[in-house]
């Protein structure tokens, strides 16, 4: 029967997704199921039955003037347009999008840690200032890594730009690939951003516990550098999760909804912006959410607090975007 | 021998709406019982079918409901209107006349 379904699927690839196209696909995939499941109870072996239902189909040009669209069977031209992404180029992407998510996620950890060299350095600042040095090395060279690994996983993803910029499909059997891996990786996201958000949850306990527990300065920087870190992995874990995720969404977008090939990411298209000005805004809205955070961070050297910017930065986003921002529908 | 379905494409919708005179039916079982009745000489194309019965559909000559199968499934089924009645009787004389006027042309003795 999964031979049946898709062979159907495969003959409706390229036809407009119009409600006429999807009542025929069911009715024609009734069809074919009775009589699979007739020719079954008959006695036929699986691909017996298989090959006497698919001969016996029929012509898609025949549906051509009952569909209304006779002039796409005869036309092709459009279709040899978009670039068909094979199933090998699918499996590299997702994977390079994940390494890439993985690199990216790294640089941004280094970011978020790089301040506590400095921090343990004034803990212990009635010694040498050669701690302070250290530290601020430690600071700018991981500032640097973490601009170089964004970069270099930049790089690395740029040979799927043509993802991005040309119009590109995949076909039925690929989509329903890049979909159960999908399926199958849900679970394992969800863990992932959970314990992501655990940590960012339970970050300030060993500060306070530490806090508690001594009252030299030095318990509550270390409690600092904890949290830091904390912090650093759950960010880490989150970018991780989400390129990876992201990776599979971006194949299975690449259908656009007009055709029948599958487009399966419903609800999940870019939001779009009406205002001009605000679209011009948003576009820049996570960068200037960083530049806030790092002049933020940096003036009042409070890193124990700043990072609260990110999860309000993300609330602010998805409010403006279900106020202001419109789902494309093609 | 195959019989040429472009002789018999003028007849699929008699064909169909004869099988819909006494009962609503649905997509596998008319192309079924053509098979039957004719002892498997013509077997009708699902799209052919899908085709004939959008087409008289538009034309007001059948009408289609959602039914259930045996197991539940949903399933289209049609029904043969007042007009459809009609067009079958138009088509069934014009068949008539058809075939005396080609039978003129059939030599028997060969």
């Amino acid at each position: 029967m999964e031979t049946i379904k898709n062979y159907l699927e495969s003959m409706f690839a390229s036809l407009p997704n119009t409600p006429e196209v999807i009542k025929a696909k069911c009715e024609l995939g009734q069809m074919m199921e009775d009589k699979y499941t007739e020719l079954i109870n008959e006695g036929k072996n699986k691909n017996e039955a298989v090959g006497q239902v698919i001969s016996e189909f029929g012509n898609l040009d025949e549906l051509g003037d009952a569909l209304g669209i006779s002039h796409i069977l005869h036309d092709q031209g459009e279709a040899i347009n978009t670039r068909q992404v094979t199933e090998d180029e699918a499996r590299a992407f997702v994977q390079e999008s994940a390494i890439c998510g993985l690199i990216r996620g790294i640089g941004v950890f280094l970011s978020i840690i790089s301040a506590s060299g400095v921090i343990l350095a004034s803990a212990a600042s009635d010694s040498d200032d050669i701690y302070m040095v250290i530290g601020l090395v430690f600071l700018f060279c991981s500032v640097a890594a973490c601009v170089a690994l964004c970069t270099y996983s930049n790089l690395r993803m740029d040979k799927w730009r043509f993802l991005k910029y040309e119009p590109c499909s995949i076909d039925y059997s690929t989509a329903g690939m890049v979909n159960d891996a999908r399926n199958r990786l849900h679970g394992t996201i969800i863990l992932q951003r959970t314990i992501a958000v655990l940590l960012l949850c339970v970050c300030y306990v060993p500060l306070i516990v530490l806090s508690m527990i001594g009252d030299g300065a030095i318990y509550s920087l270390v409690g600092v550098v904890i949290l830091l870190l904390l912090v650093g992995f759950g960010v880490l874990i989150l970018i991780s999760a989400g390129a990876r995720d992201e990776g599979y969404v971006r194949l299975l977008r690449l259908n656009s909804r007009q055709r029948m090939e599958g487009h399966y990411s419903k609800g999940q298209d870019e939001v779009y912006y009406e205002n001009p000005t605000l679209k011009k805004v948003m576009s820049v809205y996570w960068p200037i959410v960083t530049c806030i955070y790092l002049v933020i961070s940096f003036l009042t050297f409070s890193w124990a607090i700043s990072w609260i910017i990110w999860p309000i930065a993300a609330i602010v986003s998805t409010i403006i975007n279900n106020i202001f921002g419109t789902k494309r529908e093609d | 021998m195959e019989i040429s379905s472009d002789v018999i494409r003028g007849y699929n919708d008699t064909i169909i709406l004869s099988l819909l005179l006494d009962s609503p039916s649905y997509g596998y079982e008319i192309s079924k019982r053509i098979r039957d009745l004719t002892d498997d000489a013509y077997i009708i194309k699902e799209t052919t079918l899908y085709s004939a019965f959008t087409r008289m559909e538009k034309n007001g000559y059948v009408e289609s409901f959602a039914g259930f199968a045996d197991n539940g499934k949903r399933r289209t089924y049609y029904r043969i209107t007042d007009k459809g009645r009609q067009y079958y009787q138009e088509k069934c004389s014009e068949w008539e006349l058809t075939k005396k006027v080609i039978e003129h042309f059939i030599r028997k003795e060969s």
